[in-house]
């Protein structure tokens, strides 16, 4: 009978594995686990694999792929094998998401409040005032504990050394929390002898964090605070996730329809009459989420909202207009902001980038089209994105042009790697796949980083795209003490 | 010149609506930049409601208000007291990074063909501040002055296109060549005292012009592209300012029921000496 990893290619040098070393040997903290899996039979895998997948579908996760199968829900594939943090790793990463979301939430202050930094020319202040993201009716506006970003989850990749770079931050409402709780759950119930033979760091308490973190931005006065969930509904692809997260915490679930603002105080309909909220976890973008201020025609806000919020009657999270710094050019000059506010070298890199608004990094992008991945920085664009090796020359020509004659809106960088990770690519054969991890951090009076996080894989032999939405899944993600 | 204003807007529903959310910059330009003084400012709306105000990012007053229960008129009445100035602001200390607000495109303010082709009879003058007027005096010698034709969500593109409009489109049109031409500008809602909007003073009603800003020395110059004194004086009356018709609508908001809407404005203003 075959084993299980005897036949495990850890693939070609430009990436790297996280299980086996270029040589092909274990790396330590993997090694009781492989133990195990080596001595697993296919059946063995099988029938852990049908447990996982009748609870997930008991408890309904699933997430709503759009597009062509709209409407249609599935499960979100969840991969056998977890992925594993050595702690003295992990420690690095959270004093690394520290600094740059600490850095991160004192430049929306600054960009919301003296603007300091756009004096100074640090950051172009056209950048800034040009972004679709920024909130001129935040300006001068006082959020609670002076935090704008509560919630964050920056994606993190591995260069082909293994150093780990942040590939995005994700400011505004970055979803997946719901489907980490449910993996740790899923792998301790179906591997439980494994599990215990790791001091894993718990991950379970990220609901009550995240509602205690809600509560201390509650206005002042306001003791036993009103905490509600706004979603955009069962529409949305995330509503799977809004839902389980206010079980969770214990809180209402509710949408647009069921607040209404009087008097610039929020309230929510109940069948008593009206109820005072003091603080809502909204899921519902910025451009949304108030008809009266941003777009007139949505049905998902609360017309009224951001006056109440502007006066301190209700507090949001995570703050309006937190996209002006997650944006791909802003992102460039995260190292830069770090410098600026902290006086510290940055922990955690960039993936490098060439922002072709700059006349040298335009003409290294143009010289190497064929090898770069090109981005247009204004996501409204909708030029999309030229990966050089997959393109054709013609593309590329076009893309030439696009890019001079609209410099401002492009940005270029190498050609991503991700780490690979033994996962299963069907019921029997293991292959190494692309991973990410999206960290989530929680700012109220202190930050507090979950342990690991969400691992997403690429389910698919040699591609690159991890997002659900194109077949991507996820895995456990273990930080342990050794 | 001590002006009095009384503006009146009402909103009239076929059948009864209810949670009406409303915002309302009707309240006149009160910076210390401003060549003018409010004196008064008073604003009663109907049903009764408790009125709130914030400054937005423009230094503009926006006052603000709900009405729960169900209604089918909605009356506000802003009456002011303005003592006015020379229809010049002066520029701030802070004025460098805003000003990149007022020098590029906005939901209005578009640089279309039309008007890269409007400016390029102006680009050999060199005083930017002349530059806009000859804008300014061209703008309100060849567009033809025309209620109807437009409505207040025209683009400068289609104002161009069309060659007519009212004094707002008159004003997008000004801000997008002058800010083609990179000089900064910003679009200004108040009154006019004895002119009305439009060129010949028959209506009485809101009135739209343009501030550009000629450096730091002179400010903001008031400059007025539907009326042939082309400059903004003591006759005007400044609510505020901002990229374009849409940072400054003299009332917006939304409700909820299903009805027929019909806006109802008149303004009237008058000296007071």
């Amino acid at each position: 009978m075959k084993r299980y990893f005897e036949t495990y290619d850890h693939g070609p040098e430009r990436f790297f594995d996280e299980v086996f070393s270029k040589e092909g040997t274990p790396r330590p903290h993997y090694g009781k686990l492989l133990q195990r899996f080596r001595q697993f039979s296919q059946e063995d895998i099988n029938a852990r694999r049908e447990i996982i997948n009748i609870d997930f579908r008991n408890q309904g996760i699933t997430f709503t792929v759009y597009g062509v199968d709209e409407g249609i829900e599935r499960i979100f594939p969840f991969d056998l094998i977890p992925r594993i943090l050595p702690a003295k790793e992990w420690e690095v990463l959270e004093k690394g998401l520290l600094q740059r979301i600490t850095a991160l939430n004192e430049f929306l202050f600054d960009i919301y409040h003296t603007q300091k930094i756009l004096k100074d020319k640090i950051v172009p202040a056209e950048l800034i005032l040009g972004s679709r993201h920024f909130a001129r009716e935040f300006v001068g506006v006082n959020p609670p504990l002076g935090v704008y970003i509560h919630v964050t989850g920056s994606d993190l990749i591995r260069d082909g050394e293994g150093n780990y770079l942040v590939l995005e931050d994700n400011l505004r409402t970055p979803s997946g929390v719901s489907y980490m709780l449910q993996n740790r759950q899923a792998l301790k119930r179906a591997f439980p002898a494994i599990f215990g033979k790791y001091k894993v760091r718990p991950i379970e308490n990220y609901p009550q964090e995240l509602l205690r973190t809600l509560q201390e931005i509650a206005p002042p006065g306001r003791f036993d605070p009103n905490v509600v969930l706004l979603t955009p509904g069962i529409y949305n692809s995330a509503y799977f996730e809004h839902s389980f997260l206010a079980r969770q915490m214990g809180i209402e679930l509710t949408e647009g329809k069921d607040l209404v603002v009087n008097n610039n105080k929020v309230y929510k309909r109940t069948t008593r009459g009206l109820e005072r909220v003091d603080v809502i976890y909204r899921r519902v973008d910025d451009s949304f989420i108030d008809p009266l201020v941003f777009r007139p025609d949505s049905r998902l806000g609360v017309a009224g909202l951001i006056n109440a919020y502007r006066k301190g009657n209700v507090a949001l999270a995570n703050a309006i207009g937190t996209g002006v710094a997650d944006d791909k050019v802003i992102y460039s000059f995260v190292p830069k902001i770090i410098r600026y506010y902290l006086g510290e070298d940055p922990i955690l890199q960039n993936v490098p980038t060439w922002l072709a608004s700059n006349p040298a990094d335009l003409k290294y992008i143009l010289e190497n089209l064929g090898s770069l991945v090109v981005k247009a920085a204004n996501e409204s664009g909708g030029y999309g994105m030229l990966v050089g090796p997959e393109s054709t020359l013609a593309e590329q020509e076009k893309f030439a042009e696009m890019i001079v004659a609209n410099p401002r809106n492009y940005i270029a960088q190498p050609t991503i790697s991700l780490s690979r990770h033994p996962s299963f690519i069907n019921d029997s054969e293991l292959f190494g796949c692309h991973i990410d991890l999206r960290p989530y951090v929680l700012y109220g009076k202190n930050v507090t980083i979950v342990p690991g996080g969400l691992t997403r894989v690429a389910l698919k032999r040699g591609s690159l795209v991890v997002n659900s939405s194109q077949g991507g899944g996820s895995k456990d993600t273990w930080v342990i003490d050794e | 010149m001590i002006l009095k204003v009384e503006h009146t807007t009402i909103f009239e529903y076929d059948s009864p609506i209810y949670e009406t959310a409303t915002e309302v910059r009707l309240h006149p330009d009160t910076s210390p930049l401003s060549p003018q003084r409010c004196a008064s400012f008073k604003l009663q709306v109907e049903p009764p409601a408790t009125i709130f105000d914030y400054t937005d990012f423009y230094g503009n007053v926006v006052n603000h208000f709900n009405i729960l229960q169900s209604h089918k008129k909605v009356k506000i009445l802003a009456t002011s007291v303005v003592d006015t100035g020379n229809g010049q602001s002066r520029a701030g200390d802070d004025e460098e990074i805003l000003l990149t607000d007022f020098t590029g495109e906005s939901r209005y303010v578009h640089f279309d063909q039309g008007i890269r082709e409007f400016t390029s009879m102006f680009t050999t003058l060199e005083d930017k501040c002349q530059l806009a007027e000859h804008i300014c005096r061209e703008i309100n010698g060849t567009f033809v002055y025309e209620p109807g034709v437009t409505d207040v969500h025209s683009t400068s593109a289609v104002v161009m296109a069309l060659g007519r409009g009212v004094c707002q489109d008159f004003a997008h049109v000004m801000l997008a060549a002058c800010r083609y031409l990179s000089i900064p500008a910003r679009y200004v809602s108040g009154y006019l005292y004895g002119g009305g909007s439009t060129p010949d003073g028959r209506d009485e009603a809101s009135h739209a012009w343009c501030e550009v800003f000629c450096g730091k020395e002179k400010g903001w110059v008031g400059m007025d592209p539907t009326h042939k004194t082309l400059f903004a004086d003591e006759r005007y009356i400044k609510i505020g300012s901002g990229r374009d018709y849409s940072d400054v609508p003299p009332v917006r908001g939304t409700y909820k029921g299903n009805a027929q809407e019909k806006l109802g404005v008149s303004v009237r203003v008058s000296a007071m000496e």
